[in-house]
């Protein structure tokens, strides 16, 4: 695929070609920095809160008309990528990819919705989902589901990788219910149905999750480029603005664009946060 | 110099209309126009509560999006716009410009979201779904209000046309 640039700047892809240098990143101090690729067991998501995919909403589009609304959306730099550029992508430093990507896609619908953007502690999450944080890895529906029940702290009261419960103050506590994550839609189907359905989202402005056994890694999807008569798949990572892509977007093509996992979130809780300092 | 006089309330005011929606009262036992402006939900189209520069509010069926035109479905994620809105939109209680993207359902009775938004949002919605349960606007819609006047109108078709419509509210 020929050179697709943003801000006049390669657009980082991971394709068939060159997937294996993705799989072997890790943290300064050599942790890794992945996770569970895996949704979770079905114990775990009985406990999601979803709307039902045919119930959602959503339309989904056939390659065509697909490609065609991708196209102009980046045309008018109305994609999620563009609306939400100018904040920093989170950056975990551990294997906590099943909750990052999540916290990732909340900021985006709050931005988007123009309700204050406080970047969410995936951590605050953690700490309710597993009793080591799931710093080695976790199941990105237990995130969504916690989130669903308890929402989440801001990185100003509770640190993006805090994976301690000193943090779990009265403050913090009372900041989570203007964190709340609400509608929630798992994708079923195959690979290529689930992959037409997070496009599909992207275009009509829902970030999703997407979990990729190849890569034992969960992302946060929210754009994506049809050229040369090809879909691709836009992520934003959550290793930083400088580890990955440009703040953290990239797409994904050929083999490597599929989902093995994949949900939409449709809404967060409408609220301004409390302004605390 | 008024429209038309509307009615008059238990404390000896006569409500005058001076513009289609924008309304005075005049002092009966006094003689003198208080400004007393406000405005009335029960009359066709009735602009936004009204609030102090520009505040705008986009409200859609999000079950429906899906089937707008892309170059409509874009104005709730243009960058173009949202730069626009920031610049121009006063600041909101909460800091923000006062703009926000909302859906028919978000801000429902009962709900924590609208125990916990700012009023001027809460009021706005509530007109925005007054004129669409009574049938004087469809979804997706928006309301403008900069103080002086506002409306409740159809969301216009794309960005370009949104921010020329918007620009007649700064004049």
């Amino acid at each position: 695929m020929s050179e697709l640039l943003f801000n006049n700047r390669p657009i980082e892809i991971i394709g068939d070609n060159n997937y294996l240098r993705y799989l072997n990143r890790a943290a300064p101090d050599g942790a890794s920095l992945y996770g569970l690729a895996m949704p979770g067991p079905d114990d775990i998501m009985c406990q999601l809160r979803v709307v039902p995919q045919e119930a959602s909403g959503l339309a989904v589009y056939d390659e065509k008309e697909l490609g065609e609304r991708l196209e102009d959306m980046w045309a008018a730099e109305a994609t999620i990528m563009h609306r939400t550029y100018h904040v920093s992508s989170l950056h975990q430093n551990r294997g906590t990819c099943w909750i990052h990507g999540t916290c990732q896609a909340m900021g985006m619908l709050q931005i988007m919705a123009n309700i204050p953007y406080r970047p969410l502690s995936p951590a605050s999450v953690a700490c309710h989902c597993y009793s080591n944080f799931g710093v080695n890895g976790g199941y990105p529906a237990k995130g969504v589901s916690v989130l669903q029940e308890k929402g989440a702290c801001p990185i100003s009261l509770w640190p993006e990788n805090g994976f301690s419960r000193k943090y779990d103050t009265p403050e913090s506590q009372a900041s989570r219910e203007f964190n709340w994550l609400e509608e929630v839609v798992i994708f079923s189907g195959g690979a290529e149905e689930r992959l037409m359905r997070c496009l599909s989202a992207h275009v009509q402005g829902k970030p999703t999750g997407q979990s990729f056994d190849w890569w034992s890694h969960y992302v946060c999807g929210c754009w994506g480029r049809y050229k040369n008569g090809r879909l691709m798949n836009g992520i934003r990572n959550t290793w930083g603005d400088d580890g990955f892509g440009d703040k953290g977007f990239g797409l994904l093509e050929g083999s490597r664009m599929y989902p093995s996992w994949a949900c939409a979130f449709l809404r967060v809780r409408q609220t301004p946060p409390k302004l605390v300092t | 110099m008024f429209a038309s006089v509307v009615g008059a309330t238990e404390a000896s005011i006569l409500v005058v209309e001076v513009q289609p929606g924008i309304y005075y009262g005049l002092d009966l036992e006094t003689g003198l126009a208080r400004t007393i402006l406000f405005t009335r939900l029960d009359t066709p189209n009735p602009p936004p509560l009204p609030t102090t520069g520009l505040h705008v509010l986009i409200v859609d069926d999000e079950n429906l999006r899906g089937s707008l035109p892309q170059s409509q479905i874009n104005i709730f994620t243009s960058k173009k716009l949202a730069d626009w809105l920031n610049t121009n939109c006063v600041k909101a209680a909460d800091g923000q410009p006062a703009y926000r993207f909302s859906s028919n359902d978000s801000l429902e009775e009962g709900t924590p979201a609208r125990k916990l938004e700012l009023k001027v949002w809460v009021d706005g919605w509530d007109a925005v779904m007054a004129a669409v349960n009574e049938k004087r606007v469809t979804l997706p819609a928006w309301a403008i209000s900069n103080g002086k006047i506002g409306v409740i109108e159809a969301l216009p078709a794309n960005v370009d046309t949104c921010i020329t419509r918007l620009e007649e509210f700064t004049k």
